[in-house]
């Protein structure tokens, strides 16, 4: 009988062009989506977008010089005028970004690489033509996608609403740059949420670690940044140390609105901002590359 | 009471053994990285009243229930999970004997945590502010490491049951030891009194002489609960907590 | 007569909708009996019920004469149980998981590692016994499973496919371990949804099917009913009607048929000698691929599905 060595012998075949984390992100995006509450948190938010821009549509068809009565009425009341400007859609954030980024995290991001950690699915995936750099893509573009739509869906319901019923041209070019410019700060935003969620789960296997990790970045880092501002006297990137106000901070600066001007001063310095936007996203990528790359032969 | 010392050990090992600490220390910590930033920022807050106003408020609003969490909910919850915790259910002892093992074990792992959590900012302060006696620090720690202790008992004993008697233990605990915790009991008015929180401020209050924060998570409270009345809620849930592990244990499937 | 060790009657469990278990009612004695059923045939929730890990929907379990409810403790001295799930302290020692599962049963720790140890030796594993779980293999981690089993000399032994994983030499070690256990006048009951490992320990069997006692009684009449129909092998090769002609004259083959894709089917009520012809001609360069449909199991259920739906 003839024995031949059992070893290893790299397939050197023709491989398929389709780039390998198209399927895993179309996986991950299915697998998202089957969570019933991944699904409401989502749907949710594009409802709230819909709410928004049926309302200014209704309003606008029943009193067509709403903007110019509320302008009043707000003047009339001593209150500062009520405009729909840029600084209008950076408020918006407290509805369609700021809730979403947690609860999306808890529900979709926290089994992540940690699922496929527990069950060797990594294992699986490498001994596929699959790189570790392709897994992440998938994986992060899926995620971003969820992000997206949750967050920069809304917006864009609105700012539609807002156009269809734009009263003049100097209006329209006011605000014609914001789908552009938020579409590409929630671009950053979400970026940035996607891979420091991967990381925490590249970390761990435990879904219940993960998810105390998100509370703590989320809510600690949170109510850290206005303590920090207050015992640092007053020193406003402190601010940053808040994921919330780095995002708000990212908005504003893609948006064009000027703190100073309006005002508010409780806020960490764009450079401040994306500074820790890309420092978080560019730690948590060697750290997720370094666990892959752990468990790949590729 | 072998099985309770076996488990203890079994428990407690699993807590502690290899890079479990890490996350649990890095929580604790938390504070102490704000305590240095301001530290290096600020001209006008001393060391000792940021140590007193700011970093006991902090620990005992947000590192406690999280480092509790961490380390205490998957005492139990992660042995349901996998199924292991059936050969522990089919050995000859009661139930509340392995359960009262594995609930010790876990509190015990989370006392160096907590002293590392009071010793590593009083060092830091000490040496931010020599002046300040020794002794002042040594109080303080000792203080701070006592509330932590004994309010991690009932804490604990509360994750412990939510990891035997639910599913989704995690969501619950967040419930009972942050918003009807913390936030409830910083907040004024009467509501304040049902909550765990309100007592550790009383136990702060009189361990560590702890009068105001600087971050409005002391509440502004006018009668303090005495440290007697303190001790008994805290022991008193920490009893009920346990009894309703046990009972939970009998009910809830093996799956 | 022998003590009654498992007494089930009218035991039932629903999961949800979900039927576990329905109606089962049972009393084993001494002895070795064999738990037959398919994937989800109620083997594992019966395993739970005896132990006390689930609660019944309806009916009860008395084990020695002591009913059996979550909480129970006292009658688990007398029994040794090795779930169907894998171990997993896999962070520890198999000496100090079993340590851990000798103290909880009462031992000093000098005592529970003596105790241990002997269990290991027993399943062949003492030279692993300082190496962690985790780094054992599946079959090894099934020995360390049934060691803990054996912990206190139960007079009752409860296996959940205790074969699973295990390499051939195991399982010869593993059956002559049950068929010595239960010679002493002990009892073993053992779960497996293969009819072979279960055939090799023992003649009796209780079979589960869909959450239902189908049979209950000795093996040699399934094996009776297996024989009575015949058995299908299917085999591709050169010029299989030649092939065909020859099993025809050689009066083992029951029946043929030639599938769709180039397979001949040979129906034979003597396998053995059916697979003797096909050696030879495999030997020949006739064949080039054979296989035997192995779901005796399977065979068996349809039967007894069949007879009792008529």
């Amino acid at each position: 009988m003839a024995f031949r060595a059992a070893e290893y012998e790299r397939y050197s075949g023709k491989r398929t062009s389709r780039p390998s984390w198209l399927p895993i992100a179309f996986g991950t995006i299915q697998r998202g989506w089957q969570s019933k509450w991944v699904r409401r948190v989502s749907v949710l938010s594009l409802i709230l977008g819909f709410g928004m821009m049926a309302m200014m549509y209704m309003v606008n068809q029943v009193v067509p010089e709403w903007r110019s009565v509320t302008e009043q009425a707000a003047k009339h009341a001593g209150q500062p005028a009520f405009k729909i400007d840029t600084s209008y859609y950076l408020m918006l954030i407290h509805f369609f970004v700021r809730p979403i980024l947690l609860p999306l995290a808890l529900l979709f991001g926290y089994d992540l690489i940690a699922s496929d950690m527990r069950t060797n699915a990594l294992e699986a995936y490498f001994s596929r033509p699959v790189t570790p750099l392709g897994y992440l893509t998938g994986r992060t573009l899926a995620f971003v996608s969820f992000l997206m739509l949750a967050t920069f869906g809304p917006f864009f319901l609105v700012w539609l609403a807002d156009i269809a019923t734009a009263p003049n041209d100097e209006h329209f070019s006011a605000i014609a740059h914001v789908p552009v410019a938020m579409f590409f700060a929630l671009l950053i935003i979400s970026l940035m949420i996607a891979l420091m969620v991967q990381a925490v789960t590249s970390l761990t296997k435990s879904a219940t670690w993960s998810n105390l990790v998100f509370v703590v970045i989320f809510l600690f880092f949170g109510i850290m940044g206005p303590v920090l501002y207050d015992l640092t006297d007053h020193q406003q990137d402190m601010m940053a140390f808040s994921i919330l106000n780095v995002t708000k901070v990212i908005c504003a600066t893609f948006l064009g609105v000027d703190f100073e001007a309006s005002g508010e001063h409780i806020n960490a310095s764009p450079g401040a901002a994306f500074g820790v936007a890309i420092g978080v996203s560019v730690v948590s990528f060697l750290i997720i590359m370094r666990g892959l790359r752990k468990r790949s032969l590729v | 009471m072998s099985a309770i010392y076996a488990t203890t050990i079994f428990s407690l090992r699993r807590r502690t053994l290899g890079l479990r600490l890490l996350a649990p220390i890095a929580v604790v910590l938390l504070p102490t990285l704000v305590l240095v930033l301001a530290l290096a920022f600020s001209t006008t807050n001393p060391a000792l009243e940021l140590y007193r106003q700011y970093l006991v408020p902090l620990t005992l609003y947000f590192v406690l229930p999280f480092v509790t969490m961490f380390m205490m909910l998957p005492v139990l919850s992660e042995l349901y999970d996998r199924g292991a915790i059936g050969y522990i259910y089919t050995r000859p002892v009661p139930r509340w004997q392995p359960l009262m093992g594995m609930f010790l074990g876990g509190w015990l792992g989370m006392l160096p945590v907590f002293l590392i959590g009071s010793i590593v900012p009083a060092v830091i302060c000490g040496l931010a502010e020599p002046e300040v006696r020794m002794s002042t620090w040594f109080n303080l720690v000792f203080g701070v490491t006592g509330v932590l202790a004994i309010a991690s008992l009932a804490y604990g004993a509360i994750c412990v049951f939510l990891g035997v008697w639910s599913k989704r233990a995690i969501i619950h605990a967040f419930v009972i030891l942050v918003i009807l915790g913390s936030v409830l009991g910083s907040l004024p008015g009467e509501g304040q009194q049902y909550s765990l929180h309100y007592y550790l401020i009383g136990l702060a209050h009189e361990w560590c002489g702890i009068t105001d924060s600087a971050t409005d998570l002391f509440p502004p409270v006018t009668e303090m609960p005495s440290v007697f009345k303190s001790l008994m809620v805290i022991f008193g849930t920490t009893i009920v907590a346990m009894f309703m592990t046990s009972s939970a244990a009998k009910s809830r499937d093996v799956l | 007569m022998s003590e009654i060790a498992i007494r089930c009657d009218n035991l039932s469990r629903w999961y949800g909708e979900v039927q576990g278990l329905a109606g089962l009612t049972v009393t084993i004695e001494s002895g070795i009996v064999g738990l037959l059923g398919p994937n989800g045939s109620g083997k594992s929730t019966l395993m739970r019920l005896l132990t006390g890990q689930i609660k019944a929907s309806r009916g009860s379990v008395h084990i020695y004469g002591q009913k059996i409810t979550p909480g129970t403790y006292e009658v688990f001295r007398r029994i040794g149980h090795a779930p169907g799930e894998d171990v997993h302290f896999e962070s520890d020692r198999a000496i100090d998981f079993l340590c851990l599962m000798a103290t909880l049963g009462g031992d000093r720790p000098a005592k529970a590692k003596d105790r241990s140890e002997k269990a290991l030796q027993r399943v062949g594993m003492l030279k692993k016994a300082s190496v962690k779980l985790n780094a054992m293999s599946k079959g090894m981690r099934q020995r360390i499973k049934i060691a803990q089993a054996l912990l206190f000399e139960p007079e009752l032994l409860l296996l959940d496919e205790p074969l699973n994983g295990m390499d051939p030499v195991s399982r010869r070690q593993t059956m002559d371990l049950v068929r010595d256990w239960a010679s002493q006048g002990r009892t073993v009951v053992m779960a497996s949804h293969v009819l072979h490992e279960v055939e090799a320990v023992t003649d009796r069997m209780l079979m589960l099917h869909h959450g239902r006692l189908l049979a209950e009684g000795r093996l040699t009449e399934i094996r009776d009913l297996i024989d009575m129909k015949p058995r299908r092998a299917s085999v591709r090769g050169e010029d299989l009607r030649a092939l065909a002609a020859e099993m025809l004259s050689q009066d083992v083959v029951a029946g043929l048929d030639f599938g769709n894709d180039g397979v001949l089917h040979l129906d034979t009520h003597d396998l053995p000698s059916l697979l003797d012809h096909l050696q030879e001609a495999g030997l020949a360069g006739q064949i080039h691929s054979m296989e035997i449909d192995d779901q005796e199991l399977e065979m068996v259920y349809d039967m007894l599905v069949g007879e009792s739906a008529r």
